[in-house]
């Protein structure tokens, strides 16, 4: 679902290294950690149950097996991606050891020892492939990426989960499938009985589950995804509000001008009138193209700016 | 055990005759480490490079005569277990923990298991009897010791010299003596009157010879101006003359020894780990007559007479498979099982539930627990931490670990946990033997670590990381790591439970777990006083060139200056609770006995130390108001009664008299205490007389 520019400078590298502009990425997660530099514009960030708006030069750490999501909320972005292996950052001595690191540059408590520039540095370092033309640039490409997982552990607040994990594979797969049924269904209006029932859970722990993980009802996740689409309807087509209420899932009309204003308020007419410019193709849900150079020249100076 | 002092003592002909075949050369050739210093160097070059060339990775030879099959002494260091190896002996809980256990019985059996350990590196000798007695609990060292009180000790101590020579092995009682001081330990002068000297500083010495030790370290300290190696007082008069003491003496490790003819003449027998000052220097001593040959011919005859008895019984053959098996780490468990102290337990939090979100703070939660860094540092094949512990004990619950250090975040995670726990005290860093920066660079050590205490808090750190966020979580418990007492009144009233975890050993965690979750009942005893001010305790100059010891120190002290402590010697909570009632108090020939029923009042098992005191008010000389004098543990089902009986010899109950240097009894009415700490509400008061 990515369409993405890869870096493959090291064969083996233990990460994977990309840039990208994201529109949308739905609810996933992976094993790998994620370091999130971003170079350009805004994204905003859902991990479990915190939500951030990144900015330009905002740094941030998805750790490994969170669920997370981004959306562009209409602004053009470019963001550097380092997905550390997993493995990188176990304890040989107790695998079974899980750590959970708290790095986001908008985060003005947790904040790391260090600082956030060094990282921010040596992430950019290894997006631009630093002094790969030479010979010590293997070398000098491993040291960045283990220098950032040294000061991870040395400078961040980070917790330790033990062998009874905090997001067991299992329960992950099964959210992630129960998020995608909402957000890909969200036009039918008995979506939620539809999930409880296709996915064999309960309407209580289906609440408990979302509130649990990403920190929202089901009621409150399936509304803003009717309400995001409604938005796009309103401002990027001519369609009647009947029509939009509808295909957005909502029962009715009246219904329709009262969740709205309540969410966004303001109504939906004065929406349209407003004619809020929005980017937002649901069809794509994708990481954009973008112009490679550019990148390059974004990241050379997060580098000197250090 | 065969090793009697009778049996030891039955060699003495067989001795004198290998003796009357040697040459003086050969003699003195049993008289010191046999390291050369060029091996010394090698061994030093070499612990830079690898952890498994640690110091005493392998036996320490000394002396050994071939032609008449007398190996060479072979020591192995401790004692919290055995330090040859690395990654292969059995690690138990530091002794420390294992004072406050108060089982003989089980000390013994560790030191039976840590002697086949010993046979298994084919050593000899077994140098972790450590019985000296924490003057003041700053004492870096004290880990290694069984707590504040000479008779405790003394039982203690005896305890691990049975164990240890059951199977055949050497146990060499240390540091002799009035060595507690450690950073100052090379240089520091101790002076204190005869009766602190006899009744506070000797009689847990006197015990373990009485017990059969064979084999004596001397202290690296001066004592009344003579270093404690070269001191005839010590070593000829009190040791050997007047405990008659038939085994040898070794010296403490390179600065033991400092002159040839002083150490020699004072009754120094071997000097450990290297020749320096004896070997060729004595021989020119004893030609030229500084050094009288009777002198040489006693050394030898003790080295070769002890050695020659634990060497001709049956030693089996133990491989590498015994080291660190199962018993033995089964062992290691229990014991910290047993002495494992819950002092604190307000609202009964423990034993928790093993469900729901646990949160476990302070930096000590995911270390290896198990001591120093000095010469007692064990090598085991794993290490259980605290957070591994519990997440074993407790499958079901989350467990997550931070280490605390900003305290938005702890109180953040502490707010929505069931349980929090602090893993708090110390670790090598902060106490233990001294490797000060000079010797990292002469001795090839990778840090400068150990020293005393200075303070005897917690770090400022911890103290903060406990008060800010203890009173997030009503349900809040607080480990304490460390070799002995940690001061707690700044902060206990802000959390609910305590526990005193010592140096836990290899099982740490397990035990620490299981007594957290009520898996095991908690029955450990303070060894100490925990007093309310640090300045109720001896004041000790840590870097200094002398030192004063007062006769009182510890809760001895502040009962006669009627300080009030706040946690009592001696005592230690239960899941369950007992009751004591008709005591009893008689004297039956030598012996002053105490005895009562202990009902287990509470709804589990349980384990209860009983303890028995002697009190002097009616002396006509400044004695303490009362002393430990015996102690048993008992173990009873729910609602199930016992008699316990606790029988003390009068000898116990001397007094030094200076006039005529004797032990002396007083004829006077006693007072006589029975109960489970010594506290005066939890003791039952009766009276004798002699």
């Amino acid at each position: 679902m990515y369409i993405y520019e890869t870096i493959d400078y090291l064969e083996n590298y233990p990460a994977n290294v990309f840039i990208a502009s994201i529109e949308y990425s739905n609810f996933h997660w992976h094993l790998d950690y994620e370091l999130i530099l971003v170079l350009k514009g805004s994204v905003m960030l859902t991990d479990g149950v915190r939500t951030s708006v990144l900015k330009a030069g905002d740094l941030y750490l998805v750790n490994t097996k969170s669920i997370h999501s981004l959306d562009n909320r209409g602004e053009r972005n470019l963001c550097l991606f380092i997905q550390i292996n997993n493995e990188l950052l176990k304890n040989p001595k107790d695998p079974t050891q899980t750590y959970f690191f708290y790095l986001n540059s908008q985060d003005d408590i947790l904040i790391p020892k260090c600082g956030y520039g060094k990282i921010r540095q040596a992430a950019a370092q290894i997006g631009y492939g630093w002094r790969m033309e030479k010979a010590t640039g293997v070398y000098r490409m491993y040291a960045l990426l283990y220098g950032i997982i040294a000061d991870l552990f040395e400078s961040s607040v980070y917790d330790t989960y033990l062998s009874s994990d905090r997001n067991s594979n299992e329960d992950n797969r099964f959210l992630v499938e129960i998020l995608n049924y909402i957000q890909d269904n969200y036009k039918n209006s008995h979506v939620l009985e539809e999930v409880c029932q296709k996915k064999g859970i309960g309407e209580k722990n289906l609440y408990r589950l979302l509130k649990e993980k990403i920190g929202q009802t089901p009621n409150k996740f399936l509304l803003e995804n009717r309400i995001e689409h409604a938005k796009y309807l309103l401002t990027c087509t001519k369609k009647s509000i009947s029509y939009i209420a509808g295909d957005s899932g909502f029962s009715s009309e009246s219904t329709f001008f009262r969740v709205f204003k309540q969410t966004t308020g303001t109504s939906p007419l004065q929406y349209r009138r407003e004619g809020i410019l929005s980017n937002y193709k649901p069809e794509l849900k994708n990481y954009l193209d973008f112009n490679y150079a550019e990148a390059r020249s974004l990241l050379v100076k997060l580098i000197e700016k250090e | 055990m065969k090793c009697t002092k009778e049996y030891r003592l039955s060699n003495t002909d067989k001795a004198k005759e290998i003796l009357d075949q040697m040459t003086l050369e050969e003699k003195i050739y049993l008289m010191s480490g046999n390291i050369t210093l060029k091996d010394r160097e090698e061994e030093m070059k070499k612990r830079k490079e690898f952890k498994k060339y640690h110091y005493c990775y392998k036996p320490y030879e000394a002396g050994g005569y071939a032609k008449k099959a007398v190996p060479a002494m072979k020591f192995c260091d401790g004692p919290r277990g055995v330090v040859c190896g690395t990654d292969k002996t059995t690690c138990f809980p530091v002794a420390m923990l294992r004072g406050a256990t108060f089982d003989t019985d089980l000390e013994e059996k560790i030191g039976e298991a840590i002697s086949e350990e010993v046979l298994a590196f084919d050593g000899n000798l077994f140098a972790g009897v450590c019985i000296n007695l924490p003057y003041s609990p700053g004492w870096g060292r004290s880990q290694e010791t069984y707590g504040e009180d000479s008779f405790h000790l003394g039982e203690m101590g005896s305890a691990m010299v049975k164990g240890v020579q059951k199977k055949n092995v050497m146990a060499c009682i240390k540091h002799f003596a009035f060595n507690q001081m450690e950073i100052s330990r090379l240089e520091v002068d101790i002076e204190c009157d005869k009766r602190t000297e006899r009744e506070v500083f000797l009689p847990h010495f006197k015990k373990c010879i009485d017990n059969g030790a064979s084999v004596v370290m001397s202290a690296y300290n001066l004592y009344q101006g003579t270093h404690c190696g070269h001191s005839d007082y010590l070593l000829n008069k009190v040791l050997k003359e007047e405990w008659g003491f038939d085994g040898f003496i070794i010296s403490d490790f390179t600065y033991g020894v400092r002159d040839t003819v002083e150490a020699a003449n004072g009754g120094q027998n071997i000097e450990m780990s290297f020749c320096n000052h004896f070997g060729e220097k004595l021989l020119e001593a004893v030609k030229n007559g500084q050094v009288p040959e009777s002198r040489i011919d006693d050394a030898a005859l003790r080295i070769i007479r002890t050695i020659l008895s634990f060497t001709d019984t049956e030693n089996q053959n133990y491989g590498e498979e015994i080291l660190a098996n199962q018993d033995h780490i089964q062992l290691a468990l229990q014991c910290a099982r047993e002495g494992i102290v819950l002092i604190q337990n307000h609202n009964q939090v423990l034993p928790a539930k093993k469900q729901g979100k646990i949160v476990v703070l302070g930096k000590l939660g995911e270390k290896e627990l198990t001591g120093d860094h000095g010469s007692s540092w064990v090598f085991p094949p794993y290490i259980v931490t605290p957070i591994q512990g519990l997440n074993a004990c407790a499958p079901d619950a989350e467990i997550v670990y931070y280490n605390g250090e900003n305290l938005e975040h702890a109180k953040e995670l502490a707010r929505l946990a069931d349980l929090v726990v602090f893993i708090v005290g110390y670790d090598y860093k902060d106490e233990g033997e001294y490797i000060s920066a000079d010797q990292v660079s002469v001795d090839g050590y990778a840090e400068a670590c150990g020293g005393d205490r200075y303070d005897l808090g917690l770090h400022e750190a911890e103290k903060r990381l406990i008060k800010e966020v203890a009173p997030e979580n009503e349900n809040s418990v607080v480990v304490l790591i460390g070799g002995n007492m940690i001061m707690i009144d700044e902060w206990k009233e802000d959390v609910s439970s305590i526990l005193m975890g010592f140096y836990p050993g290899m099982e740490g965690g397990t035990a620490l777990a299981e007594l957290i979750f009520g898996d095991v009942n908690p029955s450990g005893k303070l060894p100490f006083v925990i007093p309310k001010d640090e300045k109720d305790l001896p004041q000790v100059e840590w870097r200094t060139t002398k030192q004063h010891y007062n006769y009182y120190h510890g809760y001895a002290k502040l009962e006669k200056e009627g300080k009030m402590e706040s946690v009592p010697f001696g005592y230690g909570l239960s899941y369950t609770t007992f009751s004591l009632s008709n005591p009893h108090f008689s004297t039956n020939g030598n012996y002053v006995k105490a005895s009562c029923e202990i009902c287990n009042t509470g709804n589990r098992e349980g384990t209860e130390v009983v303890q028995m005191y002697v009190g002097f008010c009616n002396s006509k000389v400044d004695r303490p108001v009362k002393v430990l004098r015996g102690f048993q543990r008992v173990s009873l089902l729910s609602g199930e009664k016992r008699c316990v009986e606790i029988m003390c010899h009068t000898d116990e109950l001397c007094w030094y008299n200076e006039r005529n240097e004797l032990m002396e009894l007083e004829h006077m009415e006693y007072e006589v205490y029975i109960g489970t700490s010594s506290y005066s509400k939890d003791l039952l008061k009766g009276k004798i007389s002699l």
